[in-house]
């Protein structure tokens, strides 16, 4: 998990950095929280845990698609958790280690 | 494959002691408070498993008290011998304790004792001789954690009793982590109190017990019935005693082997970690007897200890980090703090408790993922 991303609208960078700190809406992490440990007020330890969830949703959608770069559009459903407006224009790209 | 390296933690309940908790469930339960043959049949029940613990333990029946867990022996001793010896000021403990102490002595601490911290070396043993300098005519009670519950350290518990035995204090050893792990024989140390949680050592969460050294001047914690000499109010848990008592029994009958066994897989653990060239460091004192066994707490440099246990978990493998959680943030712990442990190593920190029931097998499977994980991760 100390992958590096890159999210962008057509050219512009909407965030880049650790695949651990992807912008996640709260309130996926409540719902996940509540699924997952029956806490609608998860500590900072469960936060952590539910986050690396989230990640490795992300990470699964580029292994099992063999890709290092996905269109959001084709995985809305997927998605959703991240916390950026209007998911059908964005490109999630893995940094270095291009096909 | 499932693997649980987490038995630091919490140990499964062997099939053994469920066996004999089981009739107390449906059958045979009776209040032993009871005078009828139900009540009277579990009173005998409960005075017969006491009998048994204080033979395991090398001490009398009515030494043994029977409380929740660990955590309420910890408390009953710490606040019952300040609450019926106003007369010292000073209580000793270190740093690298259980929350129970840790948090108790701070209690204490608003209620106006003084707590001292006695140092402890990079591998988490008491200084002695700073120990000899903090005792005093003033010191009321000394606690320290037999064998640390993150890093494995086991005291030198007859050197520290023979200075608190010289200097008139009480001494109250946690050995919640200790106890079917390394031998205790109360007869051979000055003990004057002692802690034990049944969960330990394959007994159910919710037993434990606080030996009590007769003489020892102790106000109860909890009031209210006559239970346990009037000590110790509460209707006893039958099942949970019984439970506890047959977990004792087995563990102390099995305990060289159980010490042999788990110290060569924790010798075999690091020696593949070592022809793999993973850069950890091996947490507290060497594999050997004053380690406990089984306990591998390592700390991988420049990982992640919360990124390690995520994806071990993910492998069906169940570790834990020591770390704690503040409002805003994941603390490291405050046992590798104060041992200190390099900083770029700290957080990478990973402590792998290996059990009884733990087989050549699973460890086998456990390393060959960490190994991959921590390559994939580097």
């Amino acid at each position: 998990m100390k992958e590096r991303i890159i999210i962008k609208r057509l050219d512009k960078v909407l965030y880049q950095g650790k695949i651990l700190n992807l912008p996640i809406k709260e309130k996926y992490i409540i719902k996940k929280s509540i699924e997952i440990f029956g806490d609608e007020d998860p500590c900072i330890i469960h936060m952590s845990f539910i986050i690396k969830e989230f990640v490795t949703t992300l990470l699964m959608l580029f292994k099992n698609n063999n890709t290092k770069l996905i269109y959001a559009k084709n995985y809305l459903k997927e998605l959703s958790f991240i916390n950026l407006e209007d998911l059908s224009t964005i490109t999630i790209e893995l940094e270095g280690r291009h096909k | 494959m499932k693997v649980y390296l987490d038995n630091a933690s919490t140990t499964s309940v062997s099939k053994e002691v469920l066996n004999v908790m089981l009739p107390f469930f449906k059958e045979e339960y009776g209040n032993p408070s009871s005078l009828h043959e139900i009540g009277i049949k579990n009173r005998k029940v409960i005075n017969n498993a006491r009998n048994k613990i204080a033979n395991l333990l090398n001490c009398q029946r009515n030494e043994i008290f029977f409380t929740s867990c660990g955590t309420e022996s910890i408390n009953w001793a710490l606040k019952g011998i300040a609450s019926e010896n106003n007369t010292k000021s000073d209580i000793i403990t270190t740093r690298v304790e259980h929350h129970a102490t840790l948090n108790s002595c701070e209690y204490l601490e608003k209620q106006g004792y003084t707590i001292l911290f006695v140092d402890v070396d990079n591998k988490g043993f008491v200084n002695l001789d700073h120990l000899k300098s903090l005792i005093s005519e003033s010191t009321l009670i000394v606690s320290i954690i037999m064998a640390n519950n993150e890093i494995g350290t086991i005291q030198n518990i007859k050197k520290i009793s023979e200075i608190c035995n010289k200097a008139n204090t009480y001494l109250h050893i946690d050995a919640v982590q200790a106890i079917c792990h390394t031998t205790i024989n109360l007869q051979e140390t000055s003990i004057d109190l002692l802690s034990i949680s049944g969960h330990k050592f394959h007994s159910p969460k919710g037993i434990g017990l606080l030996y009590i050294k007769k003489g020892t001047h102790i106000a109860p914690l909890i009031h209210g019935g006559q239970q346990e000499q009037k000590m110790r109010a509460g209707t006893e848990n039958v099942a949970f005693i019984v439970g506890m008592a047959k977990a004792l029994e087995i563990g102390l009958t099995n305990l060289k082997d159980y010490e042999e066994r788990l110290n060569t897989y924790a010798k075999m653990f690091l020696k593949r970690l070592d022809e793999a060239k993973i850069d950890y460091l091996l947490n507290g004192a060497e594999i050997g007897k004053n380690r406990l066994p089984g306990n591998l707490n390592l700390s991988f440099k420049g990982l992640d200890g919360q990124v390690l246990e995520y994806l071990l978990n993910k492998k069906g493998i169940y570790v834990s980090t020591s770390s704690a959680c503040d409002s805003e943030s994941i603390e490291s712990s405050h046992v590798l703090k104060e041992i200190n442990v390099p900083k770029e190593y700290i957080n990478g920190t990973i402590r792998f408790s290996i059990g009884n029931y733990t087989t050549f097998d699973e460890l086998i499977y456990v390393i060959d993922n960490l190994i991959e994980i921590i390559n994939q991760e580097k």
